[in-house]
């Protein structure tokens, strides 16, 4: 991974799958992992066997479903949808990763005035 | 994350355990289905189908890498593991039939011995003398023992055993208390009799009172005498045990409440009896004493009693000694001296055995201990001669503790098989002992495996697993690869391969 690239925290990838699934419907393994690469601006190179891994977790959890079915480019493919239990988990996960985010973003902030 | 979410996730990593294959299958074919789609992908971006799947395969983190990944997310790794470790162990004990088949008649004989020794302990010494009689409200250490027989001799009544029960409550006497708790074997040409020396059959500070029917007391001497009947004339009412019954008899007894029942209608029993026990009970019959019926010399009755609340052993001793300076004043044709010596029952059932009982528990410890130690030597030369696989283990990423693991698994093995056999022979001494009905060590006859002896036999058989495999696998775990691997450079000849370079030969492992 470059200097450029992105380690994830331990956790993150669970809320990003989850969250793909949640803005953009049901999704296969490889479209998961191809949305998360582009969201992040490619900031964020999977190793992108590490998605199933996330998506056992998830599917043990019961926050998603899966089924097999069929791509837009014809080929058979698993498919995952978030449950109902999935989007109240990720609305929970969303608000306190938020909180989070904030107050780094403050302590950030303090620190950075210090310095002038 | 919530509990309930940590539960199901659990439930299912459990479930995967089941269905492992069938998930394993359908991970291959969504592993498929993903390199399909990164292929078309980079394809469509100008790339070779060659290299678009290498491509493919290397952004997924390797094939097989993936399928760890997912298996380790799917199940419970550690069951894996040990499952896993148990087959190789498996393997590699059917390799060597001599040393596995020496291994485990070793644990077996010494855990056999343990398992068989600690029955006896817990019938002899852990277990209170009398079944119940660390129920609320009987106080095991108050319970004592017999105390009068041999000093009453031929001039035991009613009215001597009812003084002597003074110090206690309720005061019972009776033939050969060891008899009490051993009345297994009891057939219909064996009879033993437990006898009762007051008005009431049955021992109401012991758990033997009866299950259904009416305790009713024997005939008084004046009311057969009222009567114009003998003692022999007056069959006596008598408490039997429903299962002796069923056993010895045939039939199933009913109780009624009168006094000279005869309910075997269809096999008559030889004897009337007018009460069943609970079946809880382990006496098997009761009979009330008559007196007249008793033998005029030697030990004519022992008597069991509970000290009063307010009564301790040394007080009573006090009470019993000026009962007997008493008897002797009233009875000058007393030709043996009274001397009423109290115990706890728990000493007079057992006391004598179990100092040696105990002796024989450690001997059969040490026994165990010794085997231990030659069974730890005996895995740890074989481990030396295992080095070469535990470097090419390590060299693959196998830690230490993985490494002790799998022989610790090994000794597991070996004293769970052990272990098995132990128990079966120890079952064998167990219901030969129950057979032996004139064995010298009293309450032998209760030994058996329960659940606590059980308990026991698995604690023993981890900590002979831990003695055994402990020493060898860290011994063994010891290893360094990079100097195990250039000793092997060093010994080793690379062959020369005709129109090769030299170089492209391997090590076989």
């Amino acid at each position: 991974v470059s200097p450029q690239k992105l380690d994830l925290l331990q956790g993150t990838l669970d809320l990003m799958v989850l969250r793909t699934l949640g803005t953009l419907g049901p999704l296969h393994g490889y479209g998961i992992a191809r949305r998360i690469e582009q969201a992040s601006g490619d900031a964020v190179v999977l190793n992108q066997g590490t998605i199933y891994a996330a998506l056992v977790r998830l599917q043990q959890r019961k926050w998603i479903s899966a089924e097999w079915g069929t791509s837009e480019l014809n080929r058979r493919a698993k498919f995952y949808t978030i449950t109902a239990p999935g989007r109240r988990a990720l609305k929970e996960e969303t608000s306190s990763w938020q909180r989070l985010s904030d107050v780094m973003g403050r302590i950030f902030a303090i620190r950075g005035e210090e310095a002038k | 994350v919530t509990m309930l979410d940590r539960f199901r996730a659990l439930r299912a990593r459990m479930w995967s355990m089941l269905t492992d294959a069938r998930d394993e299958r359908e991970f291959d074919q969504e592993l498929e289905a993903h390199l399909d789609l990164a292929i078309d992908e980079y394809v469509r971006r100008g790339m070779t189908v060659d290299k678009a799947r290498r491509l493919a395969i290397v952004r997924l983190g390797g094939l097989q890498q993936a399928r760890e990944t997912h298996r380790d997310a799917r199940g419970l790794s550690i069951v894996d593991r040990i499952v896993q470790d148990l087959r190789f162990t498996r393997r590699a004990l059917v390799r060597e039939p001599w040393f596995t088949v020496t291994a485990v008649l070793i644990l077996a004989i010494g855990i056999g011995a343990n398992t068989a020794i600690f029955g006896l302990v817990r019938a002899v010494i852990l277990q209170p003398a009398v079944r119940g009689a660390g129920a609320p409200g009987v106080d095991r250490q108050r319970q004592i023992g017999p105390f009068a027989g041999r000093a009453l001799g031929g001039h035991a009544d009613g009215r001597r055993v009812g003084l002597l029960a003074a110090p206690f409550t309720p005061v019972r006497g009776h033939y050969g208390v060891q008899r009490l708790f051993c009345l297994r074997q009891l057939s219909a040409d064996r009879q033993r009799r437990t006898v009762t020396a007051r008005r009431r059959a049955g021992f109401p500070q012991l758990p033997v009172g009866p299950g259904c029917g009416a305790a009713h007391r024997p005939l008084l001497q004046r009311e057969r005498d009222a009567a114009g009947r003998s003692a022999r004339d007056c069959p006596q009412p008598r408490i039997v045990a429903a299962s002796v019954c069923q056993r010895s008899f045939g039939c199933r007894p009913k109780c009624r409440h009168r006094r000279q029942g005869r309910d075997c209608r269809r096999s008559p029993a030889p004897f009337d009896f007018s009460s069943v026990f609970s079946p809880a009970t382990r006496v098997d019959f009761l009979s009330p004493l008559v007196f007249e019926e008793v033998r005029t010399w030697g030990n004519t009755v022992s008597i069991v009693g509970r000290l009063h609340g307010d009564s301790t052993l040394a007080s009573a001793q006090q009470e019993i000694d000026a009962l007997s300076a008493r008897f002797k004043r009233e009875e000058k044709s007393l030709l043996i001296e009274f001397e009423g010596g109290l115990s706890p029952l728990s000493d007079e059932v057992s006391g004598r055995t179990r100092r040696a009982v105990l002796l024989l528990w450690t001997a059969v410890g040490i026994v165990l201990l010794i085997a231990c130690g030659n069974l730890s030597s005996l895995l740890l030369t074989r481990a030396s001669g295992r080095r070469h696989e535990f470097v090419v283990r390590a060299a693959l990423g196998a830690t230490r503790g993985r490494l002790i693991a799998l022989l610790l698994t090994e000794s597991l093995v070996l004293a769970g098989v052990g272990a098995i056999l132990g128990i079966a022979g120890a079952h064998v001494i167990f219901t030969r002992l129950s057979m032996l009905e004139n064995l010298a060590i009293p309450l032998v006859q209760r030994s058996g495996l329960d659940a606590f002896v059980m308990a026991f036999t698995a604690t023993v058989t981890i900590a002979t697993a831990a003695l055994v495999g402990i020493w060898p696998g860290l011994t063994a775990s010891r290893v360094d690869v990079n100097e195990a691997l250039k000793a092997g450079a060093r010994g080793m000849s690379w062959p020369r391969i005709p129109g090769g370079d030299g170089h492209s030969a391997s090590e076989g492992t």
